[in-house]
């Protein structure tokens, strides 16, 4: 996932020397005056968890946090806004299909390990140069299961499924900018004998299914699917878990991906590059990655930490059950989409044009 | 003179908002459209019409620009077609009242837009009253929403220029006096002929311009159509805003958004001249004399 | 033309009365003048006739049609409006035509009829000009012709030459009173302007207080005034104020504040004790050092005199502060001086005598 480009590698280089700089100042601040840092995340429940869990001891350590919430897609619109001034925040959760984008045009700084002890915990793959994967979603079909039985359907199988005459008009679709899009496009390319190399199998199938609508925001999605306006959409079990919590009668079905099955979408951290606070920044992370904080943010929100001990406490909470795959066989059998073989350019326009509306 | 006058300054009026909402933020993206995009908002140095020969070249940018013109059109007409009779009766309602409901309308007009959209969501959806009154005549034969298609993304642009045109036709009403209608009456006018040959020419001025404004409005509208369109109503806006957040692409954006507003001056200007051209209205008489 | 009908007409908004029954009946080809101050009800009883309100109650017929309900363009009425009310956005022939366009008639005949009211108000040669081009008179004069284009039973004029000077004024009253015997048509016609009224005229109905205080011929009321209202609305007068000390019939004799009782006559139910005034014109008044048997004089200091063209008024001051006019011909010498005293004379005839509310009502 990580690639070494030469570019930044040099921009690693530079990163380290401005870090070199920096001890002497760093060490100069009191205890109870960490400064103030900016994070770029999603909005809603996860925002408000995110801040319980690791904005709250980072205040009491007197530091102050503030976020920038959007979609990741939205928040790199705004650093490239910014190109050439401040940088609008200090730290970004964003996802596989911005990463690379990001490390070659230099937004984001190598991560400086030694700061982040907890990141020492994690499993190789979830430490990279410039990112550190803090959580997946666990992305399928979240349906009604109350509705799907007066309609007397069954729990859908494959996103196919959804093209069920019955269910004409309350599905939805994450829309290209939901991060819930990929493994859900993904998914139907699978479907369609093909693979996330070549996503443009799937448009007959979203044809297919001919969504009511195309969702861009989870919160939105979230109070069509309370409302009993959608009865299914692809997303993900965090909000399965969350909205079983206002007695809305959702459950999550995993399709198969080939041989895998369910997908995993990972939730990647970086810092941004021409932060002023870069210790800050880094404790923040740290504080994520801590194993209680994982655990604790995981269970309020329905998603699987990476350490795997978490994975193991998590699965004792009762809201999990039947909703995340947590034995060690089903984590091993999760589809993770491999983003440097999708044609990025290609699928959105394809996605704009060739999607039938309305 | 005067009303000529009058009309003139009406017009600057409705040119004066098509700059404001247009113009003046997108000087510096007319010259961004210039450039190739290198992606990630970076540019190249190469000044060429690229940019330009792309989308005109392309089915899916035309359609995109009909779309939305036919429905700011429509929307606009619609308005209108509200908003007159309203205005006239708020203009010839003659009680304490009035002053409540103007200011009900002032009010009604500064509410942000995103929550009028949601009030028309939960009015449209398939759980709201209209949805639920189909099914139930239809017998649950039709059971689906509202919302999410071009005829919700029209009523929540109608709903949004609303109460500015009943404002801006009030005051056209008002400058028509009573005594006018009393003398078309006693003539022996029916209430259709006061209509069509006393109070429209007398407003017609008004009321194109106050379509114009309320069509550019529509043309530049992005959260009616990402709302309520559900990602089903591609309109020049939202393709702009995904062109810019989604690609990161400055150029293109910057040329659909230079196309939008020349789309927008060249059809104030037609319908303009087309006015000056037309046979009828207050102003006309004077350049006949 | 037809004749009007008013029966019992009132016109209430809310608990407020603003025309409280009146009756009156316009003869076919009558002019007839509603004079009165603002707030009367004379322009309310005029749109009440066109159609524009609704009355309370009573009856409204033209021609011995009933009309009440009726909309106005089913009335087939003229009307000028006091803002003349031309459509700003046709021009002078198509403004004359309207009503005929409206009846449906065909363009040779509309053609032919605004061709002949044109002529009729003098302005054939400007039919193609717009209203806003045209003069306040000549806007006027349109409206008029717009009214009487297709022969309406009634023509109603609504303070018709109020936006206008006082001198085109005056010739638009002459103008209009021509075109209006051309015409013949009954025509109703409402003013705050006495003079317009007098000089218009067949009979005029004072209006106050939303009742009729007197109609008749315009020198009936100047000269046998049945209120002190239209004593004081019509035309000057002077007005002597005090307690009646005797009555004989109709003569009534008036002490003043000065001590000097004065006679005059009285249609009125007045009683000795009771507060009265009694007015008298500029021009029934004179002086002269000889006093004649039965004539009424009070002394009065010379204040100034006016010259206004046709005649001199001479305004003297009679006890503290009231002030009386004397209105004479030019030329005649009456020798006053400025700050003199003069005795002022008047015949009983010309004097007529009203009872004043009681004090302390």
């Amino acid at each position: 996932m990580s690639n070494t480009s030469r570019r930044t590698f040099l921009s690693g280089v530079a990163g380290l020397s401005i870090a070199g700089l920096l001890p002497g100042s760093t060490g100069a601040w009191a205890q109870g005056n960490l400064g103030a840092i900016k994070v770029a995340t999603w909005g809603g429940s996860w925002r408000d968890s995110l801040d319980k869990q690791v904005g709250e001891p980072i205040r009491k350590a007197g530091g102050t946090v503030e976020y920038v919430v959007d979609t990741p897609q939205g928040n790199l619109a705004k650093l490239v806004a910014a190109r050439g001034r401040s940088a609008p925040f200090d730290t970004m959760e964003s996802g596989l299909e911005l990463v690379q984008l990001m490390a070659a045009d230099r937004f984001i700084q190598d991560l400086d390990y030694e700061k982040l002890p907890n990141a020492k915990l994690l499993p190789d793959f979830a430490r990279a140069k410039n990112y550190v994967m803090t959580l997946g979603s666990m992305d399928g079909i979240v349906y009604n299961h109350e509705k799907f039985k007066e309609a007397g359907l069954d729990a859908p199988k494959t996103y196919s499924d959804l093209a069920h005459p019955k269910l004409q008009g309350k599905v939805a679709f994450p829309d290209v900018n939901h991060t819930q899009h990929w493994n859900a496009v993904a998914g139907l390319a699978y479907e369609a004998g093909a693979s996330e190399a070549d996503l443009t199998k799937a448009i007959p199938l979203i044809n297919k299914i001919k969504p009511a609508y195309f969702f861009s925001s989870s919160t939105d999605i979230a109070t069509k699917m309370s409302s009993g306006e959608i009865w299914a959409a692809p997303w993900h079990a965090g909000f399965v878990i969350r909205l079983r919590r206002s007695n809305v009668p959702l459950s999550i079905s995993y399709p198969q991906f080939g041989t895998k099955r369910g997908s995993l979408w990972p939730v990647l951290h970086h810092v941004v590059r021409g932060t002023e606070n870069e210790a800050l920044a880094h404790r923040f992370l740290d504080t994520y990655l801590e194993p209680q904080v994982q655990l604790s943010h995981a269970k309020a929100t329905g998603v699987l930490p990476v350490n795997r001990s978490a994975i193991q406490e998590l699965g004792k909470d009762p809201e999990t059950n039947g909703v995340l795959l947590l034995s060690d066989a089903e984590l091993d059998n999760l589809f993770v989409i491999d983003f440097s073989k999708v044609n990025l350019a290609q699928w959105r326009s394809a996605w704009d044009r060739d999607i039938v509306r309305g | 003179m005067r009303i000529r006058r009058a009309y003139d300054g009406a017009l600057a009026l409705a040119l004066a908002v098509s700059v404001v909402l247009f113009i003046v933020p997108q000087l510096f993206f007319v010259r961004q459209s210039f450039f190739e995009s290198l992606a990630m908002g970076m540019m190249g140095d190469q000044l060429s019409f690229a940019n330009y020969a792309t989308i005109l070249s392309d089915g899916f940018y035309i359609a995109v620009f009909v779309r939305t013109i036919v429905l700011s059109a429509i929307a606009a007409l619609v308005a209108l077609f509200i908003a007159y009779p309203t205005a006239y009766w708020l203009a010839r309602l003659n009680s304490p009242v009035l002053r409540w409901l103007i200011i009900l309308l002032l009010v009604s007009s500064f509410v942000s837009i995103v929550v009028k959209v949601l009030g028309l969501s939960m009015l449209l959806g398939s759980q709201g009253p209209f949805a639920t009154f189909l099914r139930f005549v239809t017998l649950g034969w039709w059971s689906g929403s509202l919302l999410h298609n071009e005829l919700a993304v029209a009523i929540g642009l109608v709903q949004y220029s609303l109460p500015l045109l009943i404002m801006l036709l009030f005051g056209v009403v008002q400058t028509i006096p009573k005594s006018l209608e009393d003398a078309a009456l006693v003539h022996g006018a029916s209430d259709w002929s006061l209509l069509r040959r006393i109070l429209l020419p007398l407003s017609l001025n008004g009321i194109v311009t106050a379509g114009l404004i309320a069509f550019n409005m529509n043309m530049g509208a992005f959260t009616s159509a990402v709302l309520l369109g559900g990602g089903n109503v591609l309109t020049v806006p939202v393709v702009i805003q995904r062109k810019i957040v989604l690609e990161v692409d400055y150029p293109v954006a910057s040329a659909l958004s230079v196309l939008l507003t020349t789309a927008v001056i060249v059809i104030n200007l037609l319908l303009v001249a087309l006015r000056r051209g037309g046979p009828v209205g207050a102003g006309q008489g004077r350049q006949a004399a | 033309m037809s004749s009007v009908s008013l029966e019992c007409l009132v016109k209430s908004y809310g608990p407020t009365e603003v025309v409280k029954g009146i009756n009156l009946h316009i003869e076919e080809g009558e002019l007839i003048v509603f004079l009165g101050p603002s707030g009367c009800g004379k322009t309310t009883t005029l749109r009440m006739i066109a159609g524009f309100i609704d009355p309370t109650s009573g009856a409204i017929r033209i021609g011995g049609e009933p009309v009440v309900r009726k909309p106005p363009r089913a009335r087939n009425l003229g009307m000028v409006f006091q803002d003349y009310a031309l459509f700003p956005n046709m021009s002078v022939a198509d403004n004359v035509g309207f009503g005929l366009v409206e009846r449906g008639k065909s363009r040779d005949v509309v053609h032919k009829r605004v061709e002949q009211m044109l002529r009729l108000i003098h302005m054939e040669a400007l039919g193609n000009r717009y209203p806003i081009e045209l003069s306040g008179g000549q806007q006027q004069r349109v409206a008029l012709a717009r009214a009487l284009a297709y022969e309406p039973r009634v023509l109603l004029m609504d303070e018709p030459l109020g936006a206008l000077d006082q001198k085109l004024r005056e010739e638009m009253q002459r103008e209009f009173a021509r075109i209006q015997r051309d015409v013949g048509i009954t025509t109703i016609f409402v003013t705050h302007d006495q003079q317009e009224a007098m000089a218009l005229a067949d009979r005029i109905i004072v209006m106050n207080g939303g009742v009729i205080e007197q109609a008749g011929r315009p020198e009936e009321l100047y000269d046998r005034p049945d209120t002190l209202f239209i004593a004081d609305f019509i035309g000057r007068s002077n007005r002597f104020e005090g307690k009646v000390v005797r009555k004989v019939s109709d003569l009534v004799s008036v002490r003043l504040s000065g001590g000097e009782v004065i006679t005059g006559q009285s249609r009125s139910v007045l009683s000795v004790g009771d507060p009265a005034a009694c007015v008298v014109r500029p021009e029934s008044l004179a002086v002269g050092a000889t006093p004649q048997e039965g004539t009424n004089a009070i002394s009065a200091q010379v204040l100034r005199r006016s010259f206004f063209g046709s005649g001199i008024n001479t305004i003297l001051r009679y006890g503290e502060n009231l002030e009386v006019i004397l209105q004479t011909p030019k030329g005649a010498d009456l020798n006053l001086q400025e700050g003199n005293m003069a005795d002022v004379r008047f015949r009983p005839e010309d004097t007529f005598c009203f009872p004043l509310p009681k004090a302390g009502r």
